[in-house]
């Protein structure tokens, strides 16, 4: 106030103070109270989590510098990478949450200096109390549910997809025998240079791709198609016929699953049985690679249609009548009614089912592991059968191969693949949506 | 005003001390203090427990659980020392020690299978059976000793020794095959793919079983008895050779191998459609239950002459190396494994006891088919244990599956499955 009135002096001169110590600017705009408490949490937090800190910090950038070891009998613990990178995640975000706070300090400081600018005086204590009971209740009631967001969901996120940074896998870097190291791309790198791993990665991805679109595509029109029928007027028992379509949906799909890998044994199933006793030659329903991908996409389309169908089935009575009068008057054959008011109107109507049924197909792990378990056996793939689709190998990787950073490097491949496909539906939907209502 | 600020820094002490705390536990997990592991130097030969020792054992549920429950209480007749027996399984016990161990909540003493070994050393659970001096070691078979070893260190104290040989139907077969050769000529006559009737079966793509067959003309998984990753044995010529003559056993075993499996191949042997399968002694309390007449007897002998070397598993009791009482833990599983109690523990389980002064014993002359796992146990080397063998099994089944389904070539197959285990295990 004696010195420049017309510049924004206070303010910057606050800020300048607090940027240097937290609480010192709150100090200068004479907001002694909470400038002091500004500055002792500040003080302490800093001095006695600084420890830590460094720790975790460090460890997070090393990983552990030496792995636990037997000298002369006794163990001597070491230091466990693992565990070290997720200590170090908490105390990145801990710091991050510091800094959020100092910057949260500096613009409390200029805020208020700005006042003072203004020629007014910066709030006392109680009455900042006060003000923040009213104008910062909603992010104070919020704050629980976000560090439940943080901690219960970004923090083991992050730390799967750092996993994929590093060479977290058998045998040589599982901890705490041995330690893990941060690698960069380099898990990437392998995937797409090394002949085994991108073969492997290559074909998998393709014949997952094919099954997702192939298996969604047959169960749609196997669906529509048993509901056109059932829908038919003369067709008679309609709800006989639908209990019985319905029924191997009710079955739980595990045992159904099991039962037909034995059915479908190539040398000992009983179908092949039935298909000799015919004269023909016995099917290599899950022996011979290109068979086995058929096999399983049939073997899905029982599974599934009755779901579509049930779908289809209500989609197709609330279809208007009057379209299909129309229609017939005007001499549209049925071939036409179908591909030009059937399909358009089923389509749109199942639209999101659809997406998520590819979804749903694309990581259908229960079908490919209990069918077929990937086999058969694909000498070129690194752990991995002909048959396996992503997830599988995945599953395979870290369940029984210990292969973490692979693994992780494919889930993040797999994810971005699903997002982008998962966000042009989205995109798609909207301006369907949008063209329907203009 | 100056009672005011003191208020307020009181506060703001309060408030800071708070958010230490919450911080606290996430901060001070990470500081990993050094283990004391106490230091126990043991005299030769007589041992003592320490005064209250207690011990937890962890063993698999079944009648080896029964087995150590029993000499438990023997035990705590004749040396005071409590001991508590816990049913957990033997393949689960390293992984568990490994989360457990550190916390002190795991076993004093437990069981674990002999691959697991390595793992276990690495991760710092064993401590070393300095307890069996040269006396002790000669009482037991070589290759039980040299499973429970890791890189030259004596760990584990042997309770049993377990390995394949063949089951064969004595109402199809008048007499033991004793080589191959024998079976294929048997299977000219009894083969009939229609009826799904097979002279011998096995699970042909599983390297446990067909190891055998690689191993019998020189193959080998790791060198310098399985602890040397960098000298991988299964493409070498010996392995070659064993998988030509695997494959040309195919015209008496004609089906694709993805079609076979363990159930399957017990399921008609037990039906009585395949007179021989190649199993392992587990299989006996499955068998006797049926009216099936069988006999056990070693693997066949090999075109070469030689006797098929087949994979060995031995069973073992450790010591955790984060137990209080070191030398009554030693003290038990030393216990557990001498001779009348290994005895007592054969008469339990029909596991084969790994003692070779128990070979000639009565109680297992008197029993075919122990005898003849025992002969076959001679043939036999025990499965690597070191980490690196995680990454053998699938690659290698992979190559017998195409060598058997496929017609590959059995170099290029074996090649192949070399050179993925190379680059899973030695290029990072």
């Amino acid at each position: 106030m004696h010195l420049n009135r017309h510049e924004r002096r206070h303010g910057i001169l606050a800020a300048i103070f607090s940027a240097v110590c937290i609480g010192l600017g709150q100090l200068y705009n004479k907001q002694y109270v909470k400038g002091l408490i500004w500055m002792t949490c500040s003080q302490l937090f800093f001095w006695s989590y600084y420890p830590y800190a460094y720790k975790g910090i460090t460890g997070l950038l090393t990983l552990g510098d030496v792995p636990t070891r037997i000298i002369n009998g006794k163990v001597v613990q070491g230091d466990h990478s693992i565990f070290m990178l997720i200590h170090g995640l908490i105390t990145l975000i801990i710091i991050l949450l510091f800094l959020g706070m100092y910057v949260m300090n500096i613009y409390d400081a200029y805020k208020n200096g700005s006042i003072r600018d203004e020629g007014g005086q910066a709030p006392g204590f109680m009455a900042s109390i006060k003000n923040a009971k009213f104008r910062n209740l909603p992010y104070l009631l919020l704050l629980p549910a976000a560090v439940l967001v943080l901690f219960v969901t970004v923090i083991p996120l992050v730390f799967n997809v750092l996993i994929a940074f590093t060479n977290y896998s058998a045998p040589d870097h599982i901890p705490d025998r041995s330690l893990v190291d941060w690698t960069g791309f380099a898990s990437f790198f392998e995937l797409f240079t090394q002949k085994a791993w991108r073969t492997t990665f290559m074909g998998i991805a393709i014949w997952n791709l094919i099954w997702a679109v192939a298996s969604t595509l047959t169960v749609f029109i196997a669906g529509l198609m048993l509901a056109m029928m059932l829908n038919h007027p003369r067709v008679k028992l309609k709800k006989f016929w639908r209990t019985v379509f319905i029924l191997p949906w009710a079955v739980p799909q595990f045992i159904s699953i099991l039962v037909f890998r034995v059915l479908l044994n190539g040398t000992f199933g009983p179908v092949n049985d039935l298909i000799v006793k015919m004269g023909f030659s016995p099917v290599p329903w899950l022996s011979d690679p290109t068979m086995a991908k058929i096999t399983i996409i049939l073997v899905n389309l029982w599974f599934s249609t009755p779901f579509l169908m049930a779908l289809m089935s209500g989609v197709l009575t609330t279809m208007p009548r009057d379209l299909y009068e129309a229609a017939d008057v005007d001499g549209a054959s049925s071939r036409h009614k179908l591909r030009k008011i059937t399909l358009p109107l089923v389509l749109s109507a199942t639209a999101p089912i659809l997406i998520m049924q590819f979804a749903f197909n694309f990581n259908n792990f229960n079908l490919i592991y209990l069918l077929t378990d990937g086999n058969p056996n694909n000498a070129d793939y690194f752990y991995a059968g002909s048959t396996d689709i992503l997830i599988s190998w995945i599953f395979k990787m870290t369940l029984n191969q210990s292969q973490f950073n692979m693994a992780s490097a494919v889930s993040i491949i797999m994810f971005v693949m699903i997002a982008v496909f998962s966000l042009w539906n989205y995109k798609q939907m909207k301006s369907n949506q949008e063209e329907d209502w203009s | 005003m100056a009672k005011k600020a003191m208020l307020s820094t009181m506060i703001a002490g309060l408030v800071s001390f708070s958010l230490l705390t919450g911080c606290g536990p996430s901060a001070t997990t990470s500081v990993s203090e050094p283990q004391s592991g106490e230091e126990q130097q043991v005299s030769q030969g007589e041992l003592k427990p320490e005064p209250g020792a207690e011990l937890v054992v962890w063993e698999s549920k079944g009648p080896e659980l029964e087995y150590l429950k029993a000499i438990s209480k023997n035990f705590e007749q004749e040396y005071g020392v409590k001991v508590k027996v816990e049913a957990v399984p033997a393949i689960d016990s390293v992984k568990k020690l490994t989360t457990d161990g550190p916390a002190g909540l795991g076993a004093d003493v437990f069981s674990a299978p002999h691959d697991h070994l390595g793992n276990a050393v690495a991760a710092g659970l064993v401590l070393g059976n300095d307890v069996f001096d040269e006396k002790r070691i000669s009482e037991f078979m070589p290759s039980a000793i040299d499973g429970v070893k890791y890189q030259g260190v004596l760990y584990g104290f042997p309770t049993a020794i377990d390995t394949y040989a063949l089951y064969y139907n004595k109402k199809l077969m008048a007499k033991a095959p004793e080589t191959y050769e024998d079976i294929i000529k048997f299977a000219k006559d009894y083969n009939d793919p229609a009826n799904k009737k097979f002279a011998l079966m096995w699970d042909v793509s599983q390297l446990y079983q067909s190891y055998s067959f690689l191993a019998g003309y020189g193959g080998y998984v790791f060198g310098k008895n399985g602890e040397d990753a960098s000298d991988i044995g299964l493409n070498n010529e010996g392995a070659i050779e064993g998988a030509k003559f695997l494959q040309s056993l195919k015209p008496i075993l004609p089906i694709n191998i993805n079609d076979l499996n363990d159930n399957i191949i017990t399921g008609f042997f037990q039906e009585g459609k395949t007179a021989a399968i190649i199993n392992g002694p587990w299989l006996i309390s499955g068998l006797s239950k049926d009216s099936i007449d069988y006999g056990v007897v070693p693997l066949p002998l090999l075109p070469n002459g030689q006797h098929p070397v087949s994979f060995s598993g031995i069973r073992a009791l450790y010591v955790n190396s984060y137990t209080k009482y070191p030398a009554a833990a030693k003290l038990f599983a030393d216990y557990a494994t001498r001779k009348d109690n290994l005895k007592l523990r054969f008469e339990m389980t029909t596991q084969l006891p790994p003692r070779n002064d128990l070979a000639d014993d009565p109680i297992i002359t008197a029993n075919p088919d122990a005898l003849a796992f025992l002969e076959q146990a001679k043939h036999s080397t025990p499965m690597p244990s070191i980490p690196e063998m995680g990454n053998v099994w699938m690659p290698v089944s992979t190559a017998l599956a195409s060598i058997w389904n496929d017609k590959a070539d059995p170099a290029a197959a074996l090649n192949k499955a070399v050179e993925q285990i190379k680059t899973a295990t030695l290029k990072r």
